[in-house]
């Protein structure tokens, strides 16, 4: 049975081959569209090293501060130390959480003999390490007793650690960071730009700098924090202690007029990839409703063109179409059968649509990739592990289907309601 | 012809109302990416208000205190920045040195002020730059009165101020520049008062925000205020812009380090840019790639469409040429139904365009998002490019018909 | 076996109205051989699609074995139209991207039987019209007799008790013609089919059992 509904498949693909590439070509390019809107959200959401626990982490990127004197106005950036650990370090619900600089800061790294060289660094505490999983090739990161002595200790990535060495067997030695020495304790793989929160090119424990003297407005700071859940169940009780937190702390800032403004924090990945001001809470339903008005278009047009060119070659089928009512199918059986056959054609050029998204994720990384806002020239990279998730398969047939069968239902339904006798004649009434 | 051609659309009306239904949407999201682009186009086109060319950041830090090389006894670091300043100043192939807080084009920070001269005071965001003179030199800022950036460096000092000169244009409808030489207040601060000393040419915050909307006062950034956290811009040459930035490099571990200050990173302005436009650089994209693929479809959609007509019509075309008609003339025929469909559905794509407009769905431009000339350029533009796919997809089909045989076509008919 | 009461048969346009069959009244027995004759546009093609449920009268009622498939459903319809009835087409109605074997079991793809009984089946009945050596060529390359032979088989696949032939040699030469009409009368002798053709032809209709004759929609004899 099934052979045979394949040969049929391609006896009638070849019968009209001009509308048949079309269909095909029309149906791939679609797909390779639609799945480069997915492939674009997805590196924002999806896990992959270090950001593997994505789904399980809560982020405070900024603060906001009102005063009694400011009226309407508040001040908005990332945050002080000390009101990050009274916040979120003192949570109890959640598994680890985390303190590091709010971006990239640019530091001179060089060894004795050798040019300085301008890398970015990421300043965290010890629990960095736990929130996100960083694949160390050799040493380990500092914990939690180095930090606290304030302990030089720097982590490289690969390359870095190559561009200045030539080799990774460094572990022990020293290397100038910001003309102070820091001694290597751990050599970790790249980090893709995309990975947004973790990258750095060097990453020190931020104990060892002067940065966390920067304060601005009692509780403003250059830091920020993650908060790793055990599960995502957890969100709203990480969330309600937050608040319970958060009206503790107002209570002794009121003293000095100020205020927090909670905006909702912390916010999940989804919502902190749609964070483009520290001063205004990211809407996520007007977000969704702007995706699914673009999957929308991009659904409905080629389903247009698609269904006209179906019922073109159903047309030509009519006869066909007469003799199987003519021998007892009934109209639902013929109508499973088009459908059924539309789709196996789909699905076919879906696979090729889907070939042709991968491969110009890969060639066209910068075009597509090159994340907003961001602090370092770094180019963003790509990899397997992070375009080829077992979602974008599921996407990738749910949107073949769903495009199926806006285009073959209606003219397949016409051809099943079609009068025996005149389907026969061919003629289409 | 044109009346015939008219009676069969009619008469296939079926068939050409999917072809019609798919016109209308595709043009109507044609049109809202056209009208997108245009808007965004217009507003780069506008004059910037400054120069970014052969200008770099340098990115101030200072040592930890923590670090062995850390001076204890330098807590204050402005003579340090003053003497860095200098050093800079000394290069010669260093055209300018600025210091700023929050001011530099392409900055994601910034700050606002409120400022009132007499009853008249502002309404709107208006971005508060402190600098140095230099700054206008660096950035080539010029005045609204044509005061070259030297001019107006010379101008800004401590009793004084300098702003563009579109504040006030909206609410009050003057010149900014005709309040040069009065007293303003800031803040609602009424007991310090400074003078306006120069109006300059509107500076935009971004390539694809309007000058019109972007507003800002200059303020002296004074020595004794001046530290590591400013930001320090510097002017090239541009004929000595070749390899200097790597010299200057390799100076800031050496000389250009001084006592507790050092500079960690130079960075040049189109590099800044660069980055900060990204996110208009990628909805550009977003729109291009959209504007494509909405392209090609109808491409594809018309050349199936037409394909199968062309078969469907075999015995007909081969009447007509029977009947006299020239190879040509059919060419034509074929041609001009897509086009004759495009024009029927023109008429209520304009009507919902306009709609969309006028419910303020697209971008707003000098103030309004609905302006007669950008109205019918862009209709204009979005029936031309969908004209031509029209064409595109017609042609293959057409060429096929004009070369049917009448003998063979009639005969399996 | 099949009664036709008081079957009309209108078919209506914007501007004209054409009665294709008028009032006719027909009963079928088991085992026959009916042939229908009538110039061109007597409506003998019609009521062949009627009688095969291909089509619905505008009024009238035709009852098959007893029952009546006036209320019919579709699903219903379909059963009948798969077990009861084979219909054997003058431009036999094969279909081009199957190839022999495959367009004579298409009847059976809509009972709930194993794919190994179907093809068993199938076997047999090509070997019946003397066609087993030509199983998996496809239509397009037999001739017309063997493709009119094709879709007797087809026809007969399913053990239906009524075949309706419409006019099935008219689009070949004497001699297949003579060899699609002997398969036909070896049908209807040997395995007791009913059997109505709609014919032109004078010789073969003197060959059936019985011959109706129709004029303008009308029966006159």
């Amino acid at each position: 049975m099934n052979t045979k509904y394949f040969k049929q498949i391609w006896a009638h693909l070849r019968q009209d081959p001009v509308v048949s590439i079309i269909s095909v070509l029309g149906t791939a390019l679609s797909i390779f569209l639609i799945m480069l809107v997915v492939m674009l959200q997805q590196v924002k959401v999806a896990p992959f090293s270090p950001e593997s626990n994505r789904s399980r982490i809560l982020y405070a990127q900024y603060i906001s501060i009102s005063n009694k004197k400011w009226g309407d106005g508040s001040s908005n950036g990332p945050m002080d130390v000390k009101i990050a650990k009274e916040l979120y370090k003192s949570l109890k619900t959640p598994e680890a959480v985390t303190i590091y600089s709010v971006c990239t800061i640019p530091a001179v790294i060089s060894i004795p003999n050798s040019g300085t060289i301008t890398t970015d660094a990421l300043l965290t505490d010890a629990d960095f390490w736990h929130v996100f999983d960083f694949r160390f090739i050799k040493g380990k990161p500092y914990d939690q007793v180095s930090f606290d002595a304030a302990i030089p200790s720097i982590v490289m990535a690969e390359s870095m650690a190559r561009q200045l060495f030539g080799n990774i067997d460094i572990i022990g030695k020293n290397v100038e960071f910001n003309y102070t020495s820091y001694r290597i304790v751990g050599i970790v793989k790249d980090v893709s730009t995309l990975a947004s929160t973790a990258y750095a090119q060097v990453w020190v424990p931020y104990t060892t700098t002067s940065y966390i003297n920067n304060i601005w407005c009692e509780v403003g700071g250059s830091f920020s924090t993650a908060i790793l859940a055990r599960s995502r169940k957890d969100f709203s009780a990480i969330r309600t202690e937050c608040n319970q937190q958060l009206a503790i702390s107002n209570k002794k800032l009121s003293e000095k007029g100020y205020k927090i403004l909670s905006r909702n924090r912390p916010y999940d990945q989804e919502k902190k990839t749609i964070t483009y001001g520290a001063n205004i809470e990211p809407d996520i339903n007007a977000d969704h409703r702007q995706k699914i008005i673009i999957f929308i278009i991009l659904l409905l047009v080629p389903a247009i063109n698609l269904s006209s060119m179906t019922q073109s070659r159903l047309r030509r089928r009519i006869a066909e179409i007469g003799i199987r009512r003519a021998f007892g199918s009934t109209r639902s059986k013929l109508l499973k059968n088009i459908i059924t056959e539309s789709f196996i054609v789909s699905l076919l050029a879906g696979i090729i649509g889907l070939i042709f998204c991968f491969a110009f994720a890969y060639l066209g990384t910068d075009i597509l990739f090159a994340q907003p806002y961001q602090s370092t020239f770094c180019q963003p990279t790509i990899d397997t592990s992070i375009l080829m998730q077992p979602a974008t398969f599921l996407y990738a047939l749910g949107f073949c289907f769903v495009l199926n069968l806006l285009s073959s239902l209606i003219p397949a339904w016409r051809a099943s309601r079609i009068n025996i006798v005149n389907a026969l004649n061919g003629k289409i009434k | 012809m044109n009346k015939k051609l008219f009676t069969q659309i009619k008469n296939e009306w079926h068939s050409n109302l999917w072809i019609m239904a798919e016109l209308l949407l595709v043009s109507v999201i044609m049109w809202f990416i056209v009208d997108y682009i245009y808007v965004k186009v217009s507003i780069y086109e506008q004059p910037r208000g400054f120069d970014i060319s052969h200008c770099y950041l340098l990115d101030i830090d200072k040592l930890s205190e923590k670090s062995p090389n850390y001076n204890a006894n330098l807590k204050e670091e402005t003579d340090e920045v003053n003497e860095l300043i200098n050093r800079l100043q000394r290069y010669p192939e260093i055209e300018a040195v600025s210091l700023s807080h929050w001011s530099y084009p392409y900055d994601g920070s910034n700050s606002n002020c409120n400022i009132a001269c007499d009853t008249m005071k502002n309404d709107d965001y208006i971005y508060k730059r402190i600098i140095t003179p230099d700054f206008f030199r660096v950035f080539q800022y010029r005045g609204t009165r044509g005061e070259t950036p030297e001019q107006l460096a010379a101008m800004l000092k401590n009793n004084t101020f300098i702003a563009s000169g579109n504040i006030f244009k909206q609410k009050y409808n003057i010149k900014f520049s005709s309040l040069i030489g009065k007293q303003f207040h800031f803040d609602g601060d009424t007991t310090t008062a400074l003078k306006l000393a120069a109006a300059y040419l509107p500076v935009k915050y971004t390539d694809y925000e309007e000058a019109y909307s972007a507003k800002s006062v200059a303020f002296l950034l004074e020595k004794k205020d001046q530290n590591s956290k400013n930001e320090l811009c510097i002017r090239v040459r541009a004929k000595e812009d070749k390899n200097f930035i790597p010299k200057l490099w390799k100076d800031c571990s050496k000389q250009l380090r001084i006592g507790n200050i050092y500079i960690s990173q130079i960075r040049s302005f189109s590099d800044i840019r660069h980055n900060y436009q990204q996110i208009e650089t990628n909805d550009m994209r977003n729109y291009l790639f959209g504007m494509g693929f909405l392209l090609l479809n109808i491409f594809f959609g018309l050349l199936g469409t037409f394909w199968f007509r062309t078969q469907q019509r075999r015995g007909e075309i081969a009447l007509f040429k029977a009947l006299g008609s020239t190879q040509a003339s059919i060419f034509i025929r074929l041609l001009s139904e897509g086009i004759l469909l495009l024009a029927i559905i023109t008429v209520p794509a304009v009507i919902i365009d306009w709609n969309l407009a006028h419910a303020e769905l697209n971008q707003a431009m000098n103030g309004t998002t609905l302006a007669a000339p950008r109205f019918i350029f862009t209709i204009m533009i979005t029936f031309l490019l969908i004209a031509l796919m029209i064409v595109a997809g017609n042609w293959f089909p057409a060429r096929k018909a004009m070369k049917i045989q009448p003998a063979e076509a009639l005969h399996e008919e | 076996m099949i009664t036709l009461t008081g079957i009309n048969k209108i078919y209506r346009t914007r501007e004209i109205e054409t009665q294709a069959l008028e009032n006719v009244n027909l009963e079928v027995n088991k085992g026959e051989f009916l042939s229908i004759m009538g110039p061109s546009g007597c409506g003998k093609s019609t009521l062949l699609n009627i009688m095969g449920l291909l089509d619905t009268p505008t009024n009238g009622t035709i009852t098959i074995n007893g029952t009546s498939t006036e209320k019919m459903k579709d699903r219903t319809l379909a059963e009948f139209r798969n077990r009861m009835i084979g219909f054997v087409f003058q431009s036999f109605h094969l279909i081009n991207s199957l190839n022999v074997i495959d367009n004579v079991e298409l009847p059976l793809t809509y009972r709930k039987i194993s794919a190994k009984e179907s093809r068993h089946l199938a076997e047999e009945v090509l070997q019946k019209v003397g066609l087993s050596h030509r199983m998996h060529h496809m239509p397009s390359e037999l001739s017309g007799g063997q493709c009119q032979r094709v879709a007797i088989a087809r026809a007969i696949v399913g053990d239906p008790e009524i075949i309706l032939a419409d006019e099935p040699t008219g689009n070949l030469d004497s001699k297949m013609g003579t060899e699609v009409m002997d398969i036909l009368h070896r049908l209807n002798k040997e395995e007791g089919r009913t059997i109505i053709m709609v014919t032109h032809n004078e010789e073969q209709a003197k060959q059936t059992s019985r011959t109706i004759r129709f004029f303008d929609g009308r029966q006159v004899e």
